[in-house]
């Protein structure tokens, strides 16, 4: 072969070195502009007009920033960001205490706790919707079977998703039963993961359990926690299916989550630019949700 | 292998892959069948998609639609979808010009707003022909059902299906053996509720739980049941002033008169003849409970009456009364008639097909097959009489005189946002959370803001 050609061949060789894992690349690129970006960037150029889908004739115009002042100023709508955040501080805390007790209970080696483990997945493994209409009719004041146990052994039977008082603890009660799994898979993870030399050397030293859950357990678990913190915070603050199904976000208003205003406002009633506004806004409390979590979590952990 | 031949073959393999790709994104862009039958395309390659909502009528349309596909050779597929999601998946595709769909039946409620969107094909010139049609008898169909066929004065549709829940639904039963008649009047119809509240037979041990039970959850079910009783006293849809939703001005007026006593007797029918926790009852949950034969009486829809006579499904089979919701006393008597009506989206892509589809399922005598074969709820007056519908369903003997008396839902496109104002004043009111005068008021409020929005006041 040539002096020349053995160069050529070299250049080209190089080249597809270096252009090859583009080429690769590019498909997902190309499908996450589609898909991810362009949608983002349409949203926001809605959200600064007034426009309502189905009824032309209202007018498509121009309104900068008017239809997030509505929203902020639209009691409605703040009042379904409040009942959001509460639902979320409930039912993250509730299944981060669960899931860490059963996890912890989960951590050790034994036939039954494998049997456990999988039995314990069956309530994440169901689809949202499923799992609303199963705890509907399961929680109906007057066919559900939840009541008839209460009242067969005499204890009182509340009306759950049909009061105000216990509507919102009925759907925090559903998105427990459904998610602490999520949280056991995450923390058993994380807790299979600590050197169990640690714990040796602890009890070594004469370590109580409470000690050596404190100063090894929680401190070398804290990634998988805040991994699982953020995750289930970015899923409860949209929350949908189980209001959809259980309550419609009633009685009156107290289960109409912000998520669930959002749908009305754009797939029930059409106001593609107010609801795009209302969309930005949940994107960016979902942003500084999770950044303080995760800014106190990394300070904690020195990272 | 040499690194230079693995190269080569791995380049060659990326490109194929791109190119079928794309092959396969043009051909899926570019392709689909966009024959029209009517334009000279063999009646063989169409296929007709119609979308509608899982009603016990739907039975029906299938029915309508093998039928069609014998006589003409066009393919009908029928896409079923829930309640909840019917209107999403219409407006979106109607909106968006998708031609996924040849023919969309949305509900009244919201027919409004379909046809002013602009969306949908006017039908003028089809209605014309089928009224010079002397076969097709045009003057035959219910002309409650029509009304949601017309759109400042031009027709986009012609009606699917019609029922209502404006039906009193008795256990004959239990009211001859404790002496009562069908309740003719709210007075007696409480009466009766309160007998049977809690009631044990003291011969045969039977419970009934509740002297009535009525939906309560949140949209249509109590709005509906709210709506059906202000009817009934002699209210009105619009125009009326006091005893109508709104006057002719559009300013609210159902927080006054017969929307406010309406009201108040709902809440009592709700709470203290009904089970516990009203709004979580569905008009699923009515159903199963009356079936179970836990309660005496239901307002309930004409379309579940095969279930009420299904052993497989009720306990109260042959022992119920079929007739109207009560009236007040000296007043007209009425309730609300719910539609489907049949419109072609301007994206179609087998227009002709449609409306040839629309002709032929509304002819007479396949409403009369409908009816025969699904569920008893016709589009024509004459099948309210036929003979060999009465002997299918003796139910509908007096379905005709109770269908002359129905009014449509309101014919506005804000009808939706309008009924969620008043759904969740009449749930807040439900559960005791403010008076239901209160509750209405601030309905009231909301409405006016959503027609001022609208520019119905400028």
């Amino acid at each position: 072969m040539s002096g020349s050609k053995i160069k050529s061949n070299g250049l080209l060789n190089t080249w597809l070195e270096r252009k090859l894992p583009t080429v690769f690349v590019v498909p997902s690129m190309v499908f996450l502009t589609l898909i991810v970006i362009f949608p983002l960037l349409y949203m926001l150029y809605t959200s600064t007009r007034f426009v309502n889908i189905s009824k032309p004739h209202y007018g498509n115009y121009f309104v900068g920033l008017g239809n997030y002042l509505d929203a902020i100023r639209d009691p409605k709508a703040m009042k379904a960001l409040g009942i959001t955040i509460f639902l979320t501080g409930i039912v993250v805390s509730a299944e981060f205490i669960l899931g860490l007790l059963i996890s912890v209970l989960l951590n050790r080696p034994g036939k039954l706790q494998t049997f456990a483990q999988t039995v314990i997945l069956i309530p994440f493994i169901m689809t949202p919707v499923i799992t609303a209409l199963l705890w509907r009719y399961m929680l109906q004041p007057d066919i559900g079977i939840i009541n008839y146990l209460l009242g067969s052994l005499g204890l009182p039977e509340p009306t759950w998703y049909a009061s105000t008082s216990l509507a919102l603890i009925s759907v925090a009660i559903v998105d427990i039963w459904q998610w602490t799994p999520f949280m056991v898979i995450i923390l058993l993870a994380g807790l299979q993961r600590i050197p169990l030399v640690l714990y040796e050397v602890a009890m070594v030293d004469g370590s109580s359990p409470m000690q050596m859950f404190f100063r090894i357990t929680f401190p070398l678990l804290r990634p998988m926690i805040m991994l699982s913190l953020v995750f289930k915070l970015l899923y409860s603050l949209k929350i949908f299916d189980s209001i959809h199904v259980l309550t419609k976000g009633g009685p009156g208003t107290v289960t109409q989550i912000y998520n669930y205003h959002l749908y009305k406002q754009v797939f029930r009633f059409f106001y593609t630019g107010y609801g795009s506004a209302l969309g930005v806004i949940l994107a960016i409390v979902t942003l500084v949700f999770c950044l303080v979590l995760v800014r106190l979590i990394s300070e904690e952990t020195g990272r | 292998m040499t690194l230079k031949s693995r190269k080569i073959q791995v380049l060659i393999i990326t490109v194929l892959v791109v190119l079928a790709i794309g092959f396969y994104g043009l051909t899926a862009i570019a392709g689909g069948d966009s024959k029209d039958g009517g334009k000279g395309g063999k009646s063989k390659d169409i296929t007709l998609k119609i979308i509608i909502d899982s009603l016990p009528v739907v039975a029906g349309q299938r029915f309508i639609a093998a039928n069609f596909e014998k006589e003409t050779g066009i393919k009908v597929e029928i896409l079923e979808v829930p309640y909840g999601e019917l209107k999403e998946k219409i407006m979106l595709d109607i909106i968006g010009g998708s031609g996924e769909f040849d023919l969309v039946c949305p509900d009244g409620a919201w027919a409004a707003e379909v046809m002013a969107s602009g969306y949908i094909i006017k039908m003028d010139d089809f209605i014309k022909e089928l009224k010079a049609d002397s076969q097709y008898d045009f003057d035959d169909l219910v002309p409650g059902g029509l009304e949601f066929c017309k759109w400042d004065g031009s027709w986009y549709g012609l009606p699917s299906t019609l029922h209502s829940n404006a039906y009193l639904i008795t256990r004959k039963d239990l009211l001859e053996k404790a002496g009562f008649g069908v309740p003719r009047t709210w007075d007696e119809f409480d009466e009766i509720a309160e007998y049977f509240t809690g009631y044990v037979d003291p011969e045969t041990g039977e419970e009934v739980d509740y002297g009535t039970i009525t939906p309560g959850q949140r949209d249509d079910p109590i709005i509906m049941a709210w709506m059906n009783r202000m009817l009934s006293m002699g209210g009105a849809i619009d125009g009326l002033g006091i005893g109508s939703l709104w006057d002719s001005n559009f300013e609210p007026t159902f927080h006054r008169g017969p929307g406010l006593e309406a009201a108040k007797l709902l809440m009592k029918h709700l709470i203290e003849y009904g089970p516990p926790g009203p709004t979580s009852v569905t008009w699923g949950t009515q159903t199963e409970v009356y079936m179970s034969g836990r309660a005496a009486m239901i307002a309930a829809w004409d379309v579940l009456f095969a279930d009420f006579e299904n052993p497989s499904q009720s306990k109260v089979v042959g022992k119920s009364n079929y007739s109207q919701i009560p009236i007040v006393a000296g007043k007209k008597g009425g309730g609300l008639l719910a539609t489907r009506a049949f419109y072609i989206p301007k994206g179609a892509k087998n227009k002709d097909a449609a409306r040839a589809y629309i002709k032929f399922a509304t002819s007479k005598e396949q409403d009369k097959q409908t009816v025969l074969n699904g569920a008893p709820a016709p589009i024509r007056l004459s099948n309210f009489t036929d003979p060999d519908v009465l002997a299918k369903w003796p139910s509908m003997r007096e379905a005709g005189k109770i269908y002359a008396t129905l009014i449509n839902e309101p014919l506005v496109p804000e009808w939706s946002e309008i009924k969620e104002a008043l759904g969740i004043a009449l749930t807040r009111a439900a559960v005791g959370e403010i008076e239901v005068g209160d509750a209405l008021d601030e309905a009231a409020e909301t409405v006016r803001e959503i027609f001022e929005r609208a520019g119905y006041y400028r």
